[in-house]
């Protein structure tokens, strides 16, 4: 029956427990695995490699990095995470039952990478804290394996090994290491116990030289969890919980030395109530950590990148009250080409609902990058992305590509050459990258190129202007003059006008674009506009493309509005039919 | 089994030390036709002017096919085997060389090996000057962004090997922005750099003295800014400016830096105060890039009228090369401002005015208008024999890209500049040879192990590349501790 339990269900039941946190993360992290490959850029190259792998903790980035890059894949991320998950517990339980082999609390082996999924909901706890935790468990499992076979001296080189081995290769987890070592050897009464002190104290002395000689800032990058998070996030307690709770969980397999000869029911109700009480809490902890409008736009951006427009524009996360959603539902209405006629299907909230407020945060930035190039305003986009390319520490294949892209249509070669040749070495964009070669020093197939062309010749002739001073409105109209085949800028341009409701800028648009070949017709919303500032002639709204269905619509409208009016009713409820027009907006939206 | 595998284990050894014995035994190769052709190389090394002390100039073929490179001078030679088109330079033979070749110059051949025979490309030349290099340049690491930074640094390169190691780098201070690093007179030790954002101020090293300096006052639209220390080293000029970028729609040029304000004070480190003068901080002009002669009598900068609406009328900024005397004893200025070159009237701009240590020469660049060169393909660099020379262009050392920031060897003979040449975006230090008629020589770029893999993966620009005379040594736990918990010293 042991050997049964032992070879086979306890395995199984990592194997499952495994497959549910799978399934777990897939559910509620599938928006940051893809968020976090966007935020690297993962070079087959040895002296890029060993560029990473150099620093103490290195190893670990290296590894967190290379598993990364696959994270594009739906599915990857979570299932690579999931069975980091399932791998390090599993050592950690091989070690805990060395202690005790209480099989009713092997879920608690699973706590401490419970704890690190919480953190990795957020973005700014870095993928290295993972893999440090997996090699801890990999470490420990080596050190208690050769505690028991070895006497007192070789244990302490071992430990000393693992614990600077651990510490340059993986970081500050080497705290844990030293300290569960310990732990280890005075629950086992190992011969000698306190010579573990010797790694304790050793680890001690090697980090402090590191922050003293200016490798490390400060000694929560060496002895604690620091090294696993943004620099500009202040640690709280919470994110000592992992390792905290790993060490507890060994004190409490010393103590069901105690609970031996208790019931198996009971046994089972403490499996029960730990699975119950863990569970719990991590659902709440989980809820709230994880900000519902961050994911939802990690997710826009991962369709954004793949160019799954539809994908946007149906999405129920949409949070119209966001800007930078609205950023987004416009930029797929824009790429699907129904924009200019469907603006208004969708709660729309003035002009920062095509491009909010810079705030210089690294999500606007890489999305404005990719709406100004979208647009054609490649001097914006060029300088946004070299912004968020930078912000990112690892580099943004995003927007490598678009820094390839935008060198490309200003004709600067061996710039867009070097970013070419970058992308070339990685995994999932190197194809994409050599595709771009064919635009080298070739002026003739840039300006064939349907995308490449159209922005190339948006570039304004004025050599003087400055694209950040000029506005908006400014870009776009210098773009239509350049290329009235610019379909994107002539989207934004009316969009903008429609989502500011400024009358006589459209008017002034209306009579000088209306007929030519840049707005050979005028979309829905834009004649709704045109009835709106000339609703009492009728001839020239007709001169100017207004149809004679949307003037009798109009009529039917105003007359609706002066009944309710008369009435003294509701408006905005006796109009709610005409929430999808210009003149619903023009009326109601702040 | 067993037995077998120790004998083919045996027999593999064998033929290794074989074939190892064979490749050390190559002998010089015999070259028996030339092809007539020149080999591009890269970077372009060829017929450029070296110091002795120089690290190998490594270099790359566009051909993996097997090549040697036969490296010649006077009276020795040695050759080597090309891997996947780089030669990499051995150490002791290539400083060997270029000692017993000093004031000489060197051949290389590089041969290609086709069909069991050696056929040479046409071999091309270096030049040994018999002035040294001073042994180390300092530069900021920074990736290219116009408004986001992350991690950078102030690192030092020794010039005679390809170690490069690190000055100060903002990991240590929450990645806040680390710039304007300036040495004084080229001494390691003594030295002031700034931190914008948090832990903001500037960090000046006298020796293990370390003090944080809070330059913004109430009289001064900033903090300090384009540094340069009197020679004395008790003075410190800088500029205090109001600077703005922005971003052209489509101009090569890609942005400008703007200053809508700018004035030049002198801090006097001793007395931590600061001053000026009327010619120095003027409302109708603006000034900028001080420069103290070597005898620290003359203050040089750069001053244009002050123009309204800058972003629509910045090809107005025209930067003169201006020059005020000063005395360092009673802190006062001359009353008349000679001007060396002016900007109005040429219709060009002139920045980072360099003088040589002996006095003699005053390098600066000159574009068509603005003061910050950095971004301008039509910068380049120029001359002036001084008192009163003419302006000239360093023409062998100027390229079709810009050239920017430029900074003097101790024995006047070197110079490091910033140039975006290779690929017309990151910044990469060149060093040319100045002749005593003040003629530069061509140029060559800072070598590494690998240069054309080395500059293609580096996303990082070289920002202000200045010689210092030895390896600085900078307590770096010490600037993190004063900057991050000390308020600094208010400079008044």
């Amino acid at each position: 029956m042991n050997t049964l339990r032992k070879n086979i269900l306890l395995p199984f039941l990592f194997i499952i427990f495994t497959g549910v946190l799978w399934l777990h993360l897939q559910a509620i992290q599938e928006p940051i695995f893809f968020y976090r490959e966007q935020q690297q850029v993962f070079l087959f190259d040895s002296a890029y490699i060993s560029g990473i792998i150099s620093p103490i903790g290195g190893v670990a980035t290296l590894i967190s990095q290379f598993l990364i890059q696959f994270f594009r894949v739906p599915f990857i991320g979570s299932l690579t995470t999931a069975l980091i998950g399932g791998v390090s517990s599993w050592l950690f339980w091989l070690t805990l039952r060395k202690i005790h082999p209480a099989s009713y609390l092997l879920p608690l082996a699973f706590l401490p990478i419970l704890f690190q999924y919480l953190y990795l909901i957020k973005y700014s706890y870095h993928y290295e804290g993972l893999i440090a935790l997996l090699f801890w468990s990999l470490a420990l499992y080596i050190y208690s394996h050769a505690a028991r076979r070895l006497n007192w001296a070789y244990r302490t080189s071992i430990g000393c090994l693992l614990a600077i081995g651990l510490f340059y290769t993986m970081g500050s987890i080497a705290m844990l290491f030293v300290l569960s070592g310990l732990i280890f050897d005075v629950l086992q009464k190992n011969e000698r116990w306190y010579a573990s002190f010797i790694p304790l104290l050793l680890l001690l002395a090697v980090g402090s030289l590191c922050v003293l000689g200016g490798c490390k800032p400060d000694y929560d990058y060496v002895f604690w969890m620091k090294d696993y998070v943004e620099y500009f996030i202040k640690l709280e307690p919470f994110h000592g919980f992992s390792w905290q709770v790993a060490l507890l969980v060994m004190l409490l397999f010393y103590l069901s030395h105690y609970s031996d000869n208790a019931k198996t029911y009971l046994k089972a109700l403490t499996t029960v109530a730990l699975l119950a009480l863990s569970g719990i809490y991590y659902t709440q902890t989980a809820l709230h950590h994880r900000d519902k409008d961050f994911y939802t736009l990690m997710q826009m951006f991962h369709y954004i990148d793949t160019g799954q427009w539809d994908a946007i524009i149906s999405s129920d996360d949409l949070n119209y009250n966001n800007y930078l959603h609205l950023n987004c539902l416009n930029l797929a209405l824009s790429q699907k080409g129904i924009m200019q006629a469907d603006l208004f299907e969708y709660p729309q909230s003035g002009i920062l609902s095509l491009i909010s407020t810079y705030q210089a945060h690294i999500e606007e930035s890489f999305l404005f990058s990719q709406i100004y190039y979208h647009i054609g305003v490649t001097s914006l986009a060029y300088n946004f992305a070299f912004g968020t390319s930078v912000g990112i520490t690892h580099g943004s294949p995003v927007m490598t590509k678009l820094l390839i892209n935008s060198h490309l249509i200003y004709g600067y070669y061996p710039a867009a050459e070097k970013f070419i040749s970058l992308l070339e070495k990685t995994w999932a964009y190197r194809e994409w990258a050599s595709s771009r070669r064919k635009f080298l020093y070739n002026d003739q197939a840039v300006e064939n190129d349907p995308e490449l062309g159209t922005k190339r010749k948006s570039l304004s002739s004025d050599k003087d202007l400055f694209a950040n001073i000029i506005g908006l409105f400014d870009n776009l109209t210098i773009i239509l003059e350049e290329n009235p085949q610019n379909k994107a800028a002539l989207d934004y341009l009316i969009g903008a006008l429609l989502l500011s409701k400024d009358l006589p800028a459209i008017k002034t648009f209306v009579e000088r674009f209306s007929g030519t070949e840049t707005l050979p017709a005028l979309p829905e919303p834009l004649q709704q506009a045109v009835i709106s500032y000339a609703e009492h002639d009728p001839d020239y709204c007709r001169r100017y493309g207004v149809s004679d269905k949307t003037l009798s619509e109009f009529s039917i409208f105003k007359q609706r509005v002066l009944g309710l009016r008369h009435a003294r009713q509701n408006v905005a409820a006796g109009i709610a039919d005409y929430r999808n027009t210009f003149w619903y907006y023009l009326m109601l939206s702040k | 089994m067993k037995r077998q595998t120790h004998t083919d284990t045996s027999r593999y050894i064998f033929l290794f030390l074989i074939a190892f014995m064979v490749s050390c035994s190559k002998g010089d190769i015999r070259i028996v036709k030339s092809l007539d052709e020149e080999i591009t190389i890269c970077p372009d090394y060829k017929d450029v002017t070296i110091p002795v002390n120089i690290a190998p100039l490594n270099f790359s073929i566009a051909d993996s096919g097997e090549h040697c490179l036969i490296v010649k001078g006077k009276e020795s030679r040695f050759q080597v085997y090309s891997d996947e088109g780089l030669f990499k330079i051995p150490q002791k033979k290539w400083k060997a060389l270029l000692k017993e070749n000093a004031g000489s110059q060197i051949e290389l051949t590089v041969a290609k090996h086709i069909n069991g025979e050696w056929n040479a490309y046409t071999p091309f030349h270096m030049e040994i000057a018999n002035d040294s290099i001073d042994k180390y340049i300092a530069y900021r690491l920074l990736a290219l962004s116009n408004d986001m930074w992350n991690r950078m640094g102030i690192y030092q390169r020794d010039l005679e090997s390809y170690d490069q190691s690190v000055i100060y780098e903002n990991s240590l201070t929450d990645y806040n922005c680390v710039n304007c690093h300036t040495f004084a007179s080229g001494n390691p030790h003594k030295m002031i750099f700034h931190m914008r954002g948090k832990h903001a101020g500037s960090v000046l090293i006298d020796g293990k003295k370390i003090t944080k300096l809070n330059t913004k006052t109430p009289n001064t639209v900033s903090n300090f800014v384009y540094m340069y220390w009197h020679p004395d080293g008790n003075y410190l000029a800088a500029t205090v400016c109001d600077t703005y970028q922005n971003f052209f729609i489509n101009n090569p040029n890609t942005l400008e830096v703007l200053d809508h304000n700018s004035d030049i004070v002198i801090y006097d480190v001793k007395k931590n105060e600061i001053f000026s003068c009327e010619a120095l901080n003027s409302k109708d002009a603006w000034q900028i890039f001080p420069t103290f002669s070597p005898d620290g009598k003359s203050l040089y900068f750069s001053s244009t009228a002050a123009v309204d609406s800058v972003s629509q009328n910045f090809r107005q900024m025209t930067y003169s090369l201006c020059r005020i005397s000063f005395d360092p004893e009673t802190r006062t200025f001359g009353q008349q401002v000679d001007t060396l070159y002016n900007g109005r009237a040429h219709h060009k701009s002139v920045s980072f005015p360099r003088i040589s240590p002996d006095g003699k020469f005053l390098a600066f660049t000159l574009q068509e208008y603005g003061g910050f060169g950095v971004w301008h393909k039509d910068a380049e660099l120029y001359m002036i024999k001084l008192p009163d020379g003419k302006p000239y262009p360093l023409t062998e050392a100027n390229s079709a890209e810009g050239e920017s920031y430029h900074s003097w060897s101790s024995n006047n003979r070197w110079m490091v500049f910033s140039s975006r040449r290779l690929d017309g975006l990151y910044t990469r230090p060149f060093f040319t040879y100045i002749d005593e008629h003040g003629t530069a020589h061509k140029p060559f770029l800072l070598p590494q192990k690998d240069p054309v893999k080395y500059y293609k993966n580096l996303l990082w620009t070289y920002n202000l590349p200045e010689f210092i005379q030895e390896k600085a040594q900078i307590d770096t736990h010490a600037v993190m501790e004063t900057m991050r918990n000390t308020k600094g010293v208010n400079v008044k």
